[in-house]
């Protein structure tokens, strides 16, 4: 029963870019560098402007700035049998790739000592941890033993010091060994201060003065230099407390060229903006650029799309076909073509199937319909409503989506309190013209189909017990919403299924609706177990996302839903109490909520106010639909019970006020027997 | 909860044990063929395809990566920790690490490790798996038969010990369910060594034992040492009041239900033993093969003359009368 390895190993199941190697990284890169609408950071590896890589936990950020490294530089090189002095000189900078995590940060606070002493020992801490990676990649380009001058090179950089180390460096190597060495002895003096109550060390260099310095020397001493930025690319930005940040951001304030930075950290992750020079904040446009990453992909969809596709297929290429050609004609062909998906047009035969050989008066939405009116008393009395007719008028047996449709415009017009008989004539009109091919795109029918297309077919698939639609590779690009990782994770949960589903998928290359259903809700899953916060906060998070999800749910699930695909909200911030803001917060930075640039106009008020979407990631999880169609502006004591997790009886109130406004109004006037339909327009 | 969910939650559970310990060894597919032997009901607690499913996701598996660090525990804490505290206690209680290892090697020379059962069996496939992992000689293995000899120089053939200067006979299994085989060879063959020579020390050691089958084999008081690397207690035994796969019982997998399938299906296929040999009620399987201690709904095939697909087959031992 053990099945072969071939089926066992999925391209997909490393997400993370720390988890590759070098030569994934390369090997895995999609290049949008040549493409005209590429982003910033990728086109400007060499901009000597600083650059904050801000975006959602998998966003790429660390792909990114690894990919612009000087190891991967040197890959490059090799790979084009170019020598890497002259490939320096071609892309015109150095990359310098660094991770905070690596920094252990929180080392440099408490333990019985001041900030400000602290405060001098981080900035003497990263001045020899910058300093060193500078130096290993001069001493890997032999700058100066390779030139003659590396003695002079080596007097000229300890002239740097406020005072020259003991020890006679005379070779790269042996200032790198020096730093390496200060570095220890700081890192012990640190680690032990809380014993010895101590933290004196002799700071022998101004913060900057190596960073800065030691670039502006090597690019006047060597030719292929010149024009070299040298990048200091800092990761994980999060990892460091607001002290510390200022601090950086002090130096990219103050950078001197050819020096520059990229600092990459997540959405939550820039506790300041502020620097030391006295409180002032460094400036967006003219000291630093911001790279959102995932916005910038969700704003951009076509060359999201196509991004996604180069991935997957890069991905697959390097596990099935390394030398094979990377077009749509190799033997993995069109990717897309490799996930089943469904048809859900108005005609589809798949949907019929679904009621396969059941009269429309037995189907699940017309036994609703009929249990309504028995309800309502309108199938009763004098002015009694004949149930059975008025469902056969609305009965499209081949098409259940349009009987769908047909009763959504009865449950509009009952609620606006319209005549229902005549209704179904009108709406029966309607359907049958449209079946005939009339369909004008204005018109009430087809308008109406258009905007609730998605939650008719939902609503279709969840009453006959069949699972949602969220099958394809444009659904699994959508849903990750501009996370790169997220979509990987869906492609993995998905290979993962196909393969325990027996479909041998690097086989066949075919996978089936089953394993795509499955590996989306385990995604959705791990996107809303993983994201959060750890602790409390997380829970609350969470909770929040909870509740709205369920409203969202309540909407897209009833009779008359108040707005067509809805996973959008629009609130006015400044009337929420404080808790559901900060949670509100919360939840943007860690992805749950998406913020639509722009906002929203209030139809009444002309105001702007904000406008978030739900993470695509987590809809499957309540069945949510993955376009973002309509948007519902939240009061503030909405927003208050969804969002402030101590409002728990306010939240049953709105959920109950969201029940009955999505339901249809049972009450109704009564209709008298003798009303004639009238003859509406049909469009 | 409906169905759907009920089943999507239990499936989720056997794919990520099947993509972990379970070594990739199911497909859904093959879950699913196993499953369509059970009924189905609108009735959730009756539902025998759920309960099924229910037992499926419980169910433990060692694959040979476990298996594997089963045998160097079983070597390594249950042999030569207690051969060098036998040691150091005949020395003085010394911590003299040269001195110990010499001594060591020279008790492994009077050590020979042997199989439970025949050269078929699991007990002697572990050997194979045992040499390797704990970097032994082949000298050191023997086969049962090879403990004695016939010695005919004086008179009528007697019974004799082959190699009378071996101290330790060690035999090694997998599972001791019940305590029936190794009862079986204390009559076969280690009374009969024993009397032989009466210096010889068998050890009985096994990957795993119930608490029943460990007990029922020291009663015999006739092994030097009876251990087990990993001991199944009651909670074990699917069924029992302790059991821990009934631990938080809630609906719908309640026990008293699930153990009438088990019983429905089992008396069809095993009728004797229905719940596992001498109603073992484990759910416990190896890469090498499932014990009949297991609920046979999970290892029973058409071998046994019942047409029925396992999901965790047996490979029954095949006597040949």
């Amino acid at each position: 029963m053990i099945k072969s390895d071939r089926r066992r190993s999925n391209p997909f199941v490393i997400t993370k870019a720390v988890d590759l190697t070098d030569e994934q990284i390369q090997s895995l890169w999609v290049d949008v560098v040549n493409e005209p609408n590429a982003m910033a950071e990728s086109a400007r590896p060499a901009s000597p402007m600083p650059t904050v890589i801000l975006g959602g936990k998998g966003s790429g950020k660390t792909h990114l700035m690894r990919y612009h490294s000087y190891e991967l530089q040197v890959l490059r090189y090799r790979e084009a049998a170019l020598q890497v002095r002259r490939g320096i000189e071609r892309d015109g900078y150095i990359g310098m790739y660094l991770r905070c995590s690596g920094l252990n940060a929180g080392r440099f606070s408490g333990k019985r000592q001041p900030e400000e002493r602290w405060r001098q020992v981080f900035a003497y801490y990263i001045e020899l941890w910058l300093a060193q990676s500078l130096l290993r990649v001069a001493i890997d380009l032999n700058l100066g033993s390779e030139d003659g001058d590396e003695e002079v090179l080596c007097q000229e950089i300890l002239q740097l010091f406020d005072k020259v180390p003991e020890g006679n460096a005379k070779t790269l190597r042996d200032i790198a060994l020096l730093l390496a060495t200060l570095q220890k002895d700081l890192d012990y003096r640190a680690n032990n201060c809380v014993v010895t109550g101590k933290l004196e060390p002799e700071i022998l260099v101004t913060a900057g003065k190596l960073i800065f310095g030691v670039p502006r020397i090597l690019s006047q001493r060597y030719g292929f230099l010149k024009e070299t930025k040298f990048v200091f690319a800092i990761d994980e930005y999060e990892n460091l407390s607001e002290p510390q940040q200022r601090f950086i951001n002090t130096l990219v304030r103050e950078r001197e060229l050819p020096s520059t930075f990229r600092i990459g950290g997540k959405l939550y992750g820039i506790k300041t903006w502020g620097t030391e020079s006295a409180e002032e904040e460094i400036l967006l446009n003219s000291e630093y650029e911001l790279l959102p990453l995932d916005e910038r992909y969700r704003a951009n969809k076509s060359k999201y799309r196509e991004f996604a596709n180069a991935l997957i297929r890069k991905r697959l290429a390097a596990s099935f076909e390394p030398n094979g050609t990377q077009e749509e004609s190799g033997p993995i062909g069109d990717i897309s073509k490799i996930f089943e998906t469904s048809n859900t047009s108005w005609d589809s035969p798949e949907l019929y199937e679904i009621f396969f050989g059941e009269p429309s008066g037995n189907r699940v939405h017309f036994q609703s319909l009929r249990t309504k009116l028995i309800e309502s008393g309108l199938s009763e009395g004098n002015n009694k409503v004949e149930v059975e007719d008025l469902i056969q008028r609305l009965a499209a047996p081949n098409f259940p989506l349009l009987e769908k449709l047909n009763l959504l415009l009865l449950y509009q017009d009952w609620s606006n309190g319209k005549n229902l008989v005549q209704s179904s004539y009108a709406i029966s009109l309607l359907c049958k013209s449209f079946v005939e091919g009339n369909r004008k795109r204005r018109g009430r029918y087809v308008g109406t189909l258009d905007h609730y297309k998605g939650d008719l077919v939902a609503q279709i698939l969840r009453e006959n017990g069949r699972k949602q639609d969220y099958y394809g590779l444009d659904n699994f690009v959508a849903m990750s919403a501009g996370l790169p990782r997220a979509l990987l994770t869906i492609l993995k949960y998905v290979m993962d299924w196909s393969a325990f589903n027996g479909e041998e998928p690097f086989a066949s290359f075919r996978i089936s609706r089953e394993a795509q259903h499955r590996g989306v809700k385990d995604a959705s899953d791990w996107f809303y177990e993983n994201m959060r916060k750890a602790g409390n906060d997380g829970f609350l998070v969470q909770a929040a996302i909870d509740r709205l999800a369920n409203i969202f749910r309540i909407n897209r699930f009833a009779e008359k839903p108040i707005e067509c695909s809805l996973i959008t909200f629009s609130l006015d911030e400044n009337s929420v109490n404080l808790e559901a803001r900060r949670i509100l917060k919360l939840a943007e930075s860690r992805s749950f909520l998406i913020r639509i640039p722009g906002g929203q106009r209030e139809r009444n008020s002309e105001r702007i106010t904000m406008k978030f979407q739900l993470n695509n990631m987590l809809a499957p999880r309540w069945d949510l639909p993955l376009g973002r169609r309509g948007a519902i502006p939240l009061k503030a004591h909405e927003v208050d019970a969804i969002f402030d997790h101590s409002k728990t009886s306010e939240f049953q109130h709105v959920l109950s006020e969201w029940t009955e406004r999505t339901r249809v109004a049972t009450i109704t006037k009564r209709i008298k027997p003798d009303d004639k339909p009238n003859q509406q327009s049909l469009f | 909860m409906t169905k759907e969910e009920h089943v999507e939650r239990l499936e989720r559970k056997i794919k990520y044990l099947s993509e972990g310990t379970w070594e990739h060894r199911l497909t859904l597919a093959d879950v699913r063929a196993w499953l369509a032997q059970f009924q189905v009901s609108v009735d959730l607690e009756q539902d025998e395809q759920l309960h099924a499913l229910f037992l499926l996701s419980e169910f433990i598996y060692f694959g040979h990566i476990e298996i594997r660090e089963l045998l160097r525990s079983l070597y390594r804490d249950l042999f030569r920790s207690r051969m060098i505290y036998e040691i150091r206690r005949n020395h003085g209680g010394t911590r003299n690490y040269a001195e110990i290892s010499v001594k060591y090697e020279e008790l492994k020379k009077k050590t020979r490790f042997l199989g439970v059962g025949n050269p078929s069996e699991s007990g002697n496939h572990l050997l194979y798996y045992f040499r390797q992992e704990n970097s032994l000689g082949k000298e050191l293995f023997i086969h049962s038969h090879q403990i004695f000899r016939r010695d005919t120089a004086s008179g009528p053939a007697t019974l004799v010990v082959r190699d009378p200067d071996i101290e330790n006979y060690v035999y090694i299994d997998d599972l001791c369910g019940s305590g029936t085989q190794a009862t079986q060879y204390m009559k076969d063959v280690v009374r009969p060594l024993k009397a032989l020579n009466q210096n010889a020390r068998v050890y009985y050691f096994v990957l795993f034992a119930t608490s029943d089958g460990l007990k029922a084999v020291r009663d015999l008081k006739c092994f030097d040492a009876v251990e087990a690397v990993f001991e199944l207690d009651h909670t074990f035994k699917t069924f029992e009041a302790t059991s821990r796969v009934f631990e938080n019982e809630t609906a719908p997998f309640l026990r008293s239900q699930i153990q009438q399938t088990c019983l429905k299906y089992g008396s069809q296929l095993v009728p004797d033993h229905p719940l596992g040999y001498k109603n073992g009620q484990l759910m416990l399987g190896f890469s090498h093969n499932t014990p009949d201690n297991t609920l046979p709904i999970f290892w029973a095939d058409a071998s046994i003359g019942v047409g029925w697909t396992p999901i965790f087959r047996r490979y029954n031992k095949d006597y040949g009368w």
